[in-house]
C-alpha cells in the first residue's frame, strides 16, 4: 500500500493504518531503534509505542510527503528517551561512538536560552545541511539521524570507510564553527 | 551540554534531508564511480606507453646491463647518450605505474 493511502486509512481513524504500517515499516523501525537500545526487547518496545504515538498524531498532521521520515524520528526519539534512562556503561557502543563523535561538535558552554535555542539550533543545522553537498549531506544524516556504521555508510557510497571517516570529521568540525559563528554557544 | 543531547537534537533535522537519506544514493556513486575508472583506465593507458617507450629505447640501444653504448645503431647513441640508465629507470617506473593502477583497479572490483 502506499504512504497515501495508509494516512487516508489514519485520517478515516481505521485501524487498518497501524498494520499496513508495521507490515510496510516495521523491520526498518525495528532496525533503527535496535541500533539505539542494542536490545530486542527494548527495541520491540519503542516500535510498538511508535505505532501509538503515529495513530495519535494523524491527524492533525499529514505527512504524505514524508511519511516514513514522521515515523522514523518517533521511534528515534522514543529509542533515544530508552537509552537515556540506561547507565552511560549500558549505552550500546553505537550511541556511545555517536555521542563521542558529536561531542567535538558542542561548545564550551551550554546554550545562552534552551527554548530559542532549540528554534536557533535547528534553523543554523538545517541550513548548514542545505549548504553541504547531496553525498556529504547523506553522509551527516545516514550517520548521525540514522546512526548507520561507517562501513554501512561506505557501502551506500561505493568509497572507503576511511574517506566517510574523513569527511564524517571535516563536516563535525564546520558543524561546529558553524554553530559558533550562529552564536549557539556561550 | 554534551554529546549525547547532541545526538538527541538530531531530531530537528529537517523532514525533507531525513526522506532524502531513505532513498538509495545511486546516481552520484554511478557518477563518481565512472570518473574514477576512467582515471584508473588513463593511468594504465599511460603505464603501457611508458613501457613501450623504454621498451623500445632499450631494444635500440641493445644493451642493457652496461652504461656503454655497445652499439652500432647511431640514432640510439646520439638518443641517449649511450646510457641504459635513463630507459632502464623508466621500465621500472612503467611497472610500477601499470601495478599500481592494476592494484587499484582490482580492489575497486572487490569493493564493488
Amino acid at each position: 500500500m502506499t504512504d497515501d493511502g495508509i494516512i487516508d486509512l489514519y485520517l478515516a481513524r481505521n485501524e487498518k493504518a497501524i498494520m499496513e504500517t508495521s507490515d510496510k515499516y516495521g523491520k526498518r523501525l525495528y532496525k533503527l531503534s535496535w541500533q539505539i537500545v542494542a536490545d530486542e526487547g527494548s527495541a520491540e518496545e519503542c516500535v510498538n509505542d511508535t505505532w501509538l504515538k503515529t495513530w495519535e498524531s494523524i491527524p492533525p498532521h499529514e505527512p504524505r510527503d514524508y511519511f516514513f521520515a514522521f515515523i522514523a524520528k518517533i521511534t528515534r526519539s522514543l529509542s533515544l528517551s530508552v537509552c537515556r534512562k540506561m547507565t552511560a556503561k549500558k549505552r550500546s557502543a553505537n550511541v556511545t561512538a555517536l555521542s563521542d563523535e558529536l561531542e567535538q561538535c558542542v561548545g564550551g558552554g551550554d546554550p545562552i536560552n534552551q527554548r530559542v535555542d532549540e528554534m536557533h539550533f535547528g534553523d543554523s543545522i538545517n541550513s548548514f545541511l542545505g549548504g553541504l553537498s547531496e553525498e556529504k549531506r547523506d553522509m551527516f544524516v545516514r550517520r548521525y539521524w540514522y546512526m548507520d556504521d561507517v562501513p554501512a555508510i561506505a557501502k551506500r557510497h561505493g568509497c572507503s570507510e576511511t574517506r566517510v571517516t574523513t569527511e564524517l570529521y571535516r563536516i563535525r568540525k564546520k558543524l561546529k564553527s558553524q554553530l559558533e559563528d550562529d552564536g549557539i554557544w556561550v | 551540554m554534551n554529546g549525547m543531547e547532541m545526538l538527541e537534537k538530531m531530531e530537528m533535522i529537517a523532514s525533507e534531508y531525513v526522506q532524502e537519506a531513505d532513498k538509495p544514493f545511486q546516481k552520484a556513486k554511478r557518477s563518481s564511480r565512472g570518473k574514477i575508472i576512467m582515471l584508473y583506465a588513463v593511468g594504465m593507458a599511460a603505464g603501457f606507453v611508458m613501457l613501450f617507450i623504454s621498451a623500445s629505447m632499450l631494444l635500440l640501444n641493445g644493451n642493457i646491463l652496461t652504461t656503454e653504448t655497445g652499439t652500432n645503431n647511431e640514432w640510439a647513441a646520439t638518443a641517449f647518450g649511450g646510457n641504459a640508465g635513463m630507459p632502464i629507470f623508466l621500465l621500472v617506473l612503467s611497472v610500477a605505474v601499470i601495478g599500481l593502477f592494476a592494484f587499484l583497479i582490482i580492489r575497486r572490483k572487490k569493493r564493488d
